[in-house]
């Protein structure tokens, strides 16, 4: 409880913890898999990382919500229980309003159920803390996912297909089709993560 | 570890409080779905609908009215609508469903009454995007219209389509699924 109270005052922090300092992607390196498949274009990543923010702030607020009810031997079934409905409930309307993303998207909506962000932050924070700093922190988190996921797609798309935003830039033709296929999401990550742990370091030397 | 294991074996009041909590979750889970499910059901059955019809007016120029018709199932065929201006039957509209490179596309061929192509559309697909959806351009899918009989997939020659280097399996498929349409009709699937 003592715990609880201390961690009220920071919601800005724990904000800035989840877009930032441990960002899901660039520092944790959690959810690969679909950081990996759907920053083929900015579009695809925004409205993916969008996807996973509403996933992440619902459960995060349920599971913190039910954390003193669910019994510790079948927290994990529960907490894929609280998930795979909120998955399925973003993909429904999104099926519904949204058609383009999506079609787009496809597969990869359903699989945010296994999307090892959201458990890990169910499991991780939302089981540990009060229910409006669990929220803070799913949407610091689902913030987090989307930036990295609209910065690589930026760069993908604008490498690969010559577009931003689905606006032609320079002729496809000399686009290098690479950046959009699967080594090239492999490059893109790479190389963002090198760039942000290089940012990290001399920030932790400017402290000293 | 023994401890535990013995603890799950006998408290019978542990196992049913696990039982009915996990009943409690699932149960509002399944309440919460079935809300959401029933408020989206028949928009998206709508956009469906209007996809397809926007597909099928494509695929058959001058077409005005759509029917469903009884056809003969056949592998690879999804739906057959026929197509009518006025009274004057066009031809029919075949939703055929061939294997691509990122699975089944699901795509619309237009046949009129003599056994031609009148057009092809892609309702939905898992292309690889910039490679694959470039057997997907409207110039592509309109080397389609006109032909008869069984496409073949060579390449070069005059009488083929012209297939998309680096969209090998994309474009086969398509092919595919006009000569399962072709044949369909050919072999008068439509009862």
């Amino acid at each position: 409880m003592s715990g609880e109270a201390k961690n009220k005052p920071n919601l800005f922090k724990t904000l800035l913890n989840g877009i930032i300092f441990e960002n899901p992607v660039m520092v944790l390196l959690l959810g690969m898999c679909p950081t990996l498949a759907t920053s083929t274009s900015a579009i695809n990543g925004v409205g993916m990382g969008i996807a996973t923010t509403a996933v992440l702030i619902g459960s995060n607020l349920v599971i913190s919500l039910l954390r003193k009810l669910i019994p510790s031997k079948i927290r994990i079934a529960s907490y894929i229980v609280v998930i795979a409905t909120f998955v399925t409930i973003v993909q429904l309307l999104l099926q519904a309003y949204i058609p383009s993303l999506y079609n787009s998207l496809g597969l990869f909506i359903p699989l945010i159920v296994v999307n090892c962000i959201v458990l890990g932050r169910a499991e991780a924070f939302a089981s540990k803390n009060g229910p409006i700093v669990s929220l803070v922190d799913g949407l610091g988190m689902g913030l987090g996912f989307t930036l990295t996921l609209a910065i690589m797609g930026t760069i993908r798309e604008f490498l690969g297909a010559g577009t931003l935003f689905g606006m032609q830039v320079y002729p496809n033709e000399f686009g290098a089709m690479l950046m959009t296929m699967p080594c090239g999401g492999f490059l893109t990550l790479g190389c963002v993560i090198a760039a942000v742990q290089f940012i990290r370091s001399r920030g932790k030397k400017g402290a000293k | 570890m023994s401890e535990t294991k013995a603890k799950v074996q006998f408290d019978g009041k542990y196992i049913a409080k696990l039982a009915i909590t996990l009943l409690a979750i699932t149960a509002v889970a399944a309440l919460l779905l079935s809300v959401v499910y029933a408020q989206t059901k028949p928009v998206i059955d709508e956009l469906a609908e209007q996809t397809k019809r926007e597909s099928m007016a494509m695929v058959m120029a001058g077409a005005t009215e759509f029917t469903p018709v009884e056809y003969t199932e056949t592998e690879g065929v999804t739906d057959v609508n026929a197509a009518y201006n006025g009274t004057e039957l066009l031809g029919y509209c075949v939703q055929t469903a061939p294997s691509g490179f990122g699975g089944t596309i699901s795509m619309m061929v237009g046949v009129d009454t003599n056994g031609a192509v009148t057009g092809v559309s892609i309702l939905s697909h898992s292309e690889t995007a910039g490679l694959g959806t470039k057997a997907m351009t409207s110039e592509f899918l309109a080397q389609y219209t006109g032909r008869t009989g069984t496409i073949t997939v060579k390449t070069g020659a005059d009488t083929d389509i012209n297939h998309i280097s680096g969209a090998t399996v994309s474009s086969r498929a398509i092919t595919d699924g006009v000569n399962i349409a072709l044949a369909f009709i050919a072999e008068g699937g439509v009862n």
